[in-house]
Order: structure tokens, then sequence, then C-alpha cells
């Protein structure tokens, strides 16, 4: 019985290791979002808090770059110009590549493509 | 050698294709891809797909004029003996550009039980050899009967991708179907009266004669019975995307059938019929051999692309199968796809 109980934690094991990066993809950009919204709020600590998560979990040069150059102005009180113009330079890094992200994550039709099992 | 049960083997074949999808792009591109999937449906059978045999009602009983009357024991309440039965399936599919050709398995064993219940047509009570009484409704026996089925399908498919574009794909194909049943069946639960008859000497309430007018007539306490179903199928599916990235599937799938029975029921006898022709007077009237059959079998499932190599799904399943008798089972149902080279 314990090498069936065995197997079955494996098999659940496995599957959680499949989802995890799935998960990651999707946390990151809630922090991304998040860190925006908050920054335009005017909740610059929570947006210096969230846009470091974002920052830690990405890996593009050029938007690690923008937001490096980003955070320490957080620190400082910023007027509501200046916020929305720092949230939208950080956008026009992000979209193209968020919307190019959307764009890979959908499977072409043959990873749909499964025969009926009757 | 001790026997490995075959829920170990299929969980460890589970690990196995698992560990291979973790190397899916290693193979090399050919053009071909390949889908494992291995299934677990659990069954609740809800229609076994037998007959009983007149049992009891083999046996005159007289009516308080002296006359003998047969079949006052109909079989009744037919139902499994547990909730639910699992079906493990394993599915082998490759694939082409839109093409695929697959070949499944699947294995069930499962027990039913039914009543035989004392159904006089003058509505008067019965007293048993000793006295005792029975009257119209009373429950005098049970027949249960032990199925083990494989069922094999092969098939060839052909998808329309994005039908609505974004929202819907749509596949139809051809297939055949071959189904292997074996089925013991025997009486339990007696009433005094079911054991009385049952002990006489040959001890047993079926009735089996392999001469059409029972001039061999013997009895047994139990039977075998064995049945082949095996036909052709179009496997259609409609698959909806739940999200915009397409991860979330809802596959609805049909797969109709049409074919034959074959079944062997090893001379049991379900009634006797008056025959003026026969030496013995009597004919017997038998449910085996080759009829029409036909059914379906229905899915709703919820996929999830877990990524380009792996996805899970559940949801429900129903199969209707009627040849010789009905079938019926329906349940939840969950498996796990991973694919292989190709793309």
């Amino acid at each position: 019985m314990w090498k069936f109980r065995f197997v079955v934690v494996a098999t659940l094991s496995g599957l959680i290791g499949w989802l995890a990066p799935t998960e990651t993809t999707m946390a990151a950009d809630r922090d991304l979002h998040s860190g925006l919204a908050y920054l335009r709020a005017g909740a610059q600590a929570e947006a210096e808090r969230d846009l470091t998560r974002y920052r830690d979990g990405e890996r593009d040069p050029e938007i690690l770059r923008k937001i490096d150059r980003v955070l320490p102005l957080l620190k400082r009180p910023l007027t509501q110009e200046v916020r929305d113009y720092v949230a939208m330079t950080i956008e026009d890094a992000v979209p193209a590549k968020s919307k190019m992200r959307a764009e890979s994550n959908r499977p072409n039709y043959w990873s749909r493509m499964f025969p009926v099992f009757p | 050698m001790r026997r490995v049960p075959i829920q170990t083997i299929l969980v460890l074949a589970v690990l196995a294709v698992v560990s291979l999808g973790a190397y899916a792009p290693a193979v090399a591109q050919d053009g071909w891809s390949w889908i494992v999937t291995p299934q677990l449906w659990l069954t609740h059978i809800e229609k076994n797909g037998f007959h009983s045999p007149a049992g009891l009602g083999n046996f005159p009983i007289f009516d308080p004029s002296g006359t003998a009357l047969f079949d006052q024991f109909p079989s009744e309440n037919s139902k499994p003996v547990e909730d639910l039965y699992p079906q493990w399936g394993l599915q082998v599919a490759a694939q082409k550009n839109r093409w695929t050709v697959a070949g499944s398995f699947q294995y069930v064993s499962f027990e039913t039980r039914s009543d035989v219940i004392y159904r006089p047509d003058n509505g008067l009570p019965l007293i048993g050899f000793s006295g005792e009484q029975y009257f119209p409704g009373d429950r005098v026996a049970q027949e249960f009967l032990d199925t083990t089925r494989i069922d094999m399908d092969f098939g060839a498919s052909y998808l329309f991708p994005d039908v609505i574009p974004g929202r819907l794909d749509f596949s139809v194909g051809a297939g055949v179907k071959l189904i292997y049943a074996e089925t013991s069946r025997q009486y339990a639960n007696l009433s005094l009266l079911a054991a009385t008859l049952n002990s006489f000497n040959p001890p047993g309430l079926y009735l089996v004669c392999r001469n059409d007018d029972c001039s061999d007539a013997g009895f047994r306490d139990r039977v075998k019975t064995t049945d082949f179903i095996y036909g052709a199928t179009i496997p259609m599916n409609a698959t909806v995307h739940l999200t915009e990235d397409a991860k979330w599937l809802l596959p609805v799938s049909i797969t109709p059938f049409l074919g034959a029975e074959t079944r062997d029921d090893r001379d049991v006898v379900y009634s006797l019929e008056a025959d003026a022709s026969s030496p013995t007077g009597v004919r017997a009237n038998r449910i085996d051999g080759t009829t029409f059959a036909y059914g379906v079998t229905a899915d709703v499932t919820v996929r999830y692309l877990l990524s380009d190599t792996v996805s899970v799904y559940g949801g429900g399943r129903v199969q209707y199968i009627n040849g010789h008798e009905e079938y019926l089972a329906y349940g939840p149902i969950v498996g796990m796809s991973v694919r292989f080279g190709g793309k």
C-alpha cells in the first residue's frame, strides 16, 4: 500500500512542478500592474515594493534598466504629473513585450489536438 | 509469484510517461507527434447488459387447483454492488498535420446484483417445503454477476481548427470498437425455499440444456457468459476555448457505435415455452448468439494545457450500448495527455 501512496505523491509532485512556471509568469504580471496602479494612486512605497518584485522576475535587460532608474525616484515625493510620466515610461517599455508574451502563450492548433478516447 | 495490482502498474506507467514527456523536445523533429493518455473513469453501472435467467421460475409451483405455474420469480432491482468501479485506460495516438491515428485499451471489473422476487400471476401466497410462507413481493434469493470487461478502440480523425476563430475546434473520424466481457453468475442469500430447490441433485438453480427441447436438462449453481461487442465508431469532438490563450479547453465528445454482439452463455435457458411440436412439449428460450448492437459514448470534460507537452482533464462520461440487453454506465473521468516529438 505504501508503494501505491508513494507513486501517487510522486505524480502530484511532478504535476505541481509543471504548474509552477505558469504561476510565476502570472504573478510577475500581477506585480507589474499593481505596482503601476499604486504609483498612479500616490502609494509610492507599495509601488516600489511591487515593482521591485516584478524587477526580480524580469530578464529583459531593457526593462530592467528602466525599472532600475525608476526605483530610486520612488523614495522621493513626486508630483502627480511625474508619477504619471514614470508609469507611462514603464508601460511604454513593457506593453509590447506583454502582448508578445500573450501571443506566444496562445498555443498552435496542434497543441489542442487531442483524439477522442471513447 | 506475487501479482502486482493493475492500479500500481498503471500509476507506474503514468510516471514513466510523465518522465519521458520531460524529454519531448529532444525527440526527432520528423513532423510526427505522439500522445500518450492514461485515463481513469469511475463508472456507476446502472444497467449491466445481462438478462437474468428464470432460475427458480424453472421449478413449477402449484395453485390450489393443482395447476403447475412457471416463471413466477422474476429478477428485479438490478444494481451495482459498489457505487463506482474504476475503469482504467491507456490511449496512444500518432499525429501528423491535422490527422490523428489512435488506439486505446480500457479495463474494468464490476459486480452487480439483482433480487429474485416472488410475483405470482394469481396473487396468492406460497407455502414452502417446511410450511414457511412467501407473499407476493417477497425476496427469495439474489443473483450476483461478476464481470470483467476489456475495451479496445482504433480510429483516425481529422481536426478542423478554429471553425469559430479563437473559440471552437471540431474533429470527426472513423474507427472500430471491440469489447470483450466475461461474466460469472451465481445465486446467494437464498431463502429456505430457494436453498431447498438448490440442494436437489444435481444442485443449482440455473437450467442448462444443450438441446432446444431440453431433453438433456441439467442444473448448475454457477454459470459463465462470454460476450463480444464489435463494430464501427464515429468519434466526434467539439472543443470550446474557455480562455483567450486557449489553455483552458472544454472538449465535448460524442462517439456513436454501430455493430453486433456475439454472446455465448453456455446453454443457459432463460425460460421455457410450451411447444406442441417439441418431443418434451417445451422449447428453451435463449438469449445468446449474434445480434445487432448500437450505442454511444459521450464525454464532457475541462482540459488544461500545463505546457506544450502535458495537459490534464476531468469531467464526466456516459456510455450506453444495446445488444442482447442494455448496458448503461456513467461517472466522473480524469486523465492526462503527454505529447512527444513533432512540430
